[in-house]
């Protein structure tokens, strides 16, 4: 063995290491590596490895010289494939992010969506105008919303009044409008009454939430019937 | 002086990387493999150091048997880091926060 082929030796078994190494990397779900970023860096370190072994095999005179040009070319391709490498592992870690925050705020979704269904008081959503977007359970069976859909939340016929025990009790509505301003409200009386003379008493809580701009986009109003519902009271 | 194929072939090389280097770089940075990125860059800058090395061999003439093996020994570096980097990727990959979230 010639001291110039010792020098090849090692950067040889280096990136036949380097190569195992790369191929033993897991392609996962959920993981950072994907199949593009495995193959750009082996193509990478590939161009080395094929490179040493040229060197070797040439020491041994078995190594073509009409394909010494083409091992050198071969070289010239581990940067991009290195740099394309790089990228793809990034776009992949992007796309596992992306993923599981989707997840996250699914989840999330869910969860709040089961608190809402469970809870004993009843919650709605009121948009800027005061109209209900979203009501749960106990919040349709409080103010008789029947059906799923969007359009029963829009085709009650009750009228709403705040505070009609104050001296300043506010005029009837059609809407909860009146629920909907800057500060929370906490134990805000509310009656409910519908054409026919039932009506039902409200404690209501509420809190704002702001919209794109700064303002009041609506606000979320949670409640609970001040009195129980008396034979008188029942529809 | 009378610059050689190879040269040509190798200062392309080292140019390619110096320029591709900060783009690798700002983009590894961003990728939460820091044991894998650090023996990553290590290993993309001691090739590029081999190339360097490698167009003064060429240019100067100089390919003393000591000059040869200190270039030989840095492309092997190169290697190996990039071995233990894939290694650490590999670790990664394997550990409860690096897939099937």
């Amino acid at each position: 063995m010639t001291w110039s082929m010792a020098e090849d030796i090692l950067p040889m078994i280096a990136f036949t290491v380097a190569m195992v190494a790369v191929l033993m990397v897991p392609v996962r779900p959920g993981g950072t590596f994907d199949a593009n970023a495995k193959g750009f860096f082996t193509a990478s370190i590939l161009c080395y490895f094929i490179s040493s072994w040229a060197s070797i095999l040439g020491h041994f005179g078995l190594f073509p010289t009409f394909l010494d040009p083409a091992v050198t070319s071969i070289e010239l391709l581990w940067v991009p494939f290195m740099a394309f490498g790089v990228y793809a592992l990034y776009s992949r870690q992007q796309l596992a992010d992306a993923a599981s925050s989707q997840h996250a705020v699914k989840r999330a979704g869910e969860m709040l969506e089961s608190v809402m269904e469970t809870a004993p008081a009843g919650i709605v959503v009121l948009d800027d105008a005061g109209s209900i977007t979203f009501a749960n359970g106990e919040a349709r069976r409080l103010l008789d919303i029947v059906g799923d859909d969007p359009s029963a939340l829009m085709s009650s016929d009750w009228s709403v009044r705040i505070s009609p025990d104050h001296d300043r009790a506010e005029p009837s509505r059609r809407d909860f409008r009146a629920l909907v301003v800057a500060e929370p409200q906490h134990d805000t009386p509310v009656l409910v009454s519908w054409p026919n003379g039932w009506h039902r008493h409200l404690s209501v809580n509420t809190a704002p939430f702001e919209n794109g701009a700064g303002g009041v986009g609506g606000a979320v109003a949670a409640f609970v019937e001040r009195e129980p519902a008396s034979p008188t009271h029942a529809r | 002086m009378v610059v050689t194929a190879g040269a040509v072939n190798t200062a392309f090389k080292l140019v390619a990387a110096l320029v591709f280097m900060p783009v690798m770089y700002s983009i590894g940075r961003q990728i939460r493999m820091p044991e894998a990125a650090r023996y990553f860059l290590v290993g993309v800058v001691a090739l590029i150091g081999s190339f360097a090395l490698s167009v003064i061999g060429q240019q100067t003439g100089l390919n003393a048997e000591w000059f040869r093996w200190l270039r030989h020994l840095v492309v092997a570096f190169a290697g190996f880091s990039l071995a233990w980097a894939a290694w650490q990727a590999r670790r990664h990959e394997l550990s409860p926060a690096g897939g099937h979230r």
